[in-house]
């Protein structure tokens, strides 16, 4: 009876040994490089639209067409832009880049001037954007982690990126 | 014993291994993570830093009064905090939490520096002492000659100078461009040899007055006794980056810049449990930097990022301002093609007319504002040189790699035209450009 018992004692811990801990490993290890591809691509993109001083519903498709690519994951893509407030009326006096009152859009505005028009949401020099990327769906890691840890409920992002800058340019 | 109690030990043993493994391992990626996270989040809020600073003094029309200045480079370390903070996932509103991280900024401008630290300061509210970052007083890059007559010289990015102090039994103080003798003439109608276009007034003045005060320097305050350094001659020309007056300015520079840096990051270090900053020691690429251009450094200092503490710095410099002309980025238009600004050394079949050089800052689209009599303000936007950058001098694919332009302008197989209309503009850039030293 104690041999059958320490028997599978020892089986149980080898099998957590050998395949779970791995697993757990290898799935945290897909998520890391998709956490740096993904903030390495966030970064670039943030860089393509401060360079030119707008975002065209063309560069917002390829981007979330590459991103779709990276460890078999999906994503979703935010956006936030803070614009100099340089309206005449309110205080524009001495006002200097850096040290101006700004005001807010987000997704759903950069989204609606992306799906109208001429397909363009156009940035002025001095304005700041911030592109934030995170995963939705649940990944592997995540799975393994609820079983051996037993998390329930809303599940917390495991992979995101974000990048931020100046506009540089005027996308006119 | 039999194999499976041993195999039992051996895992009850080589579980907690495996596992502090693995948390070390994941720890040291964090660290890697977060180290580069925040280099790139350092080089970007630099970028925004500069790219303001250069807005603003574009756009400003008193950017030269010292009081705009500071407002100037408050606004630049705005801009800095708020990208920084925004990297460290800090809310923008309390974007000034990153100063604790930030034991200082130096703004390297023409012909000294600002330092942005902090300061002890006494709070009457709390009734204790406390540090509150702040932007110091102007240093300047200068250097005390001689104690007893009060000589001393301040120096600038270029070959300009400010020297005051008692010569021949009177207090003087005169301030100009230090000029190779030899090279120009009393009347200031040519340099090295080459015809400085005589409708240009302000080039013609230029060489004329730094021929005035040159002289004046060698031979009625004689500093050339005081440090060989002064001795300017041809084969001493201030010009030149590599003679002995340029590098002595640079050592000047460097240990001014130095000695109040390290006064402020220890003095900050030792009153201040948290973090223990140090300043780094900068590389000579960076130095480079620093004596050539306006420029900006900072450091960020003591953020957790794991195994250790992140410490990192960042040097930048702008290249697009109104402070300085750099004789590096003055970019030519031809008369029979206005449109388009090339550099000197482009082999690009443009010279056709007659060039015309201008500073880099001169070709960036500035922001007019104008308020009519009923208080309406409109803003419009213009050139002061409508014209784009040639192709081929962007991507410097037909430039002449094998000089510089300090040796394409100084060789002799270069057409006189060029060297007249480099020449021509240098002296008219230097001469319009408003220096601190001199208010």
């Amino acid at each position: 009876m104690g041999d059958s018992l320490i028997t599978i004692v020892a089986i149980f811990l080898a099998a957590t040994l050998m395949f779970v801990f791995p697993l757990v490993a290898i799935s945290e290890m897909n998520d890391n490089e998709a956490q740096s591809m993904l903030q390495a691509y966030t970064t670039e993109y943030v860089d393509s639209i401060r360079s030119a001083g707008k975002i065209t519903k063309e560069m917002d498709d390829a981007f979330v067409q590459r991103i779709a690519t990276i460890g078999g994951n999906s994503y979703e893509r935010e956006y936030e832009v803070q614009i100099p407030d340089t309206n005449p009326g309110k205080k524009s006096e001495n006002q200097q880049i850096g040290d101006t009152t700004y005001y807010g859009e987000y997704t759903s505005q950069v989204e609606g001037q992306l799906k109208s028009g001429n397909g363009v949401y156009t940035l002025i020099p001095g304005a700041k954007v911030t592109v934030t990327v995170r995963n939705t769906n649940t990944t592997i890691s995540q799975m393994l982690k609820s079983v051996l840890y037993g998390i329930t409920g809303n599940q917390a992002y495991v992979i995101s990126a974000q990048a931020s800058g100046m506009v540089t340019a005027i996308g006119y | 014993m039999k194999l499976q109690n041993l195999t039992v030990i051996f895992i009850i043993i080589i579980l907690p291994v495996v596992l502090l493994v693995s948390f070390y391992i994941s720890t040291g990626l964090r660290t890697i993570k977060y180290q580069s996270l925040y280099d790139s989040g350092l080089l970007t809020a630099m970028q925004d830093a500069i790219y303001a600073f250069e807005q603003n003094t574009t756009n400003d029309s008193y950017s030269n009064n010292a009081e705009t200045k500071r407002n100037i480079l408050k606004a630049s370390i705005n801009a800095f905090e708020k990208q920084l903070a925004n990297t460290c996932n800090i809310p923008s509103y309390r974007s000034q939490e990153i100063e604790e991280y930030i034991p200082a900024i130096v703004f390297g401008m023409y012909d000294g520096f600002y330092m942005y630290a902090p300061s002890e300061l006494y709070n009457q509210a709390t009734g204790k002492n406390e540090y509150k970052h702040g932007l110091k007083n102007y240093v300047y890059y200068s250097e005390e000659i001689d104690e007893d007559k009060g000589i001393v010289i301040k120096y600038s990015l270029d070959n300009y100078v400010s020297v005051s102090g008692e010569f021949n039994g009177t207090y003087q103080s005169r301030e100009g461009y230090l000029i190779d003798l030899s090279k120009t003439n009393s009347n200031g109608t040519s340099y090295a040899g080459v015809p400085i276009d005589s409708s240009d007034t302000a080039a013609i003045n230029y060489y004329k007055e730094a021929y005035s005060f040159t002289n004046w320097f060698l031979n009625t305050a004689q500093m050339g006794s005081k440090n060989p350094a002064f001795k300017i001659n041809s084969s001493n020309d201030p010009e030149d980056e590599n003679s002995l007056f340029t590098q002595h300015k640079r050592e000047v520079m460097r240990n001014k810049i130095e000695n109040v840096l390290n006064s402020s990051i220890s003095a900050y270090s030792e009153r201040t449990w948290k973090n223990n900053y140090k300043m780094p020691r900068l590389s000579e690429n960076d130095w480079q930097k620093i004596y050539s251009n306006i420029s900006m450094i900072a450091f960020f200092q003591g953020k957790n990022i794991g195994f250790t503490k992140y410490n990192g710095y960042c040097v930048l410099n702008s290249t697009n301002n109104n402070e300085y002309v750099n004789p590096n980025l003055i970019y030519f238009i031809d008369s029979q093609n206005p449109k388009v600004y090339h550099d000197i050394r482009c082999p690009y079949p443009y010279k056709i007319g007659n060039l015309t050089g201008y500073k880099v800052g001169s070709f960036s689209r500035k922001k007019v504002e104008t308020t009519d009599a009923a208080g309406t303000t409109t803003t419009s936007y213009e050139y002061e040189h409508d014209a784009l950058a040639c192709y081929n001098c962007v991507n410097g694919s037909h430039l002449n790699a094998t000089q510089t332009v300090y040796e394409y302008v100084r060789s002799s197989t270069t057409d006189i035209n060029d060297k007249k209309a480099y020449f021509t503009a240098l002296g008219r850039e230097r001469y319009n450009t408003i220096k601190l030293l001199n208010q």
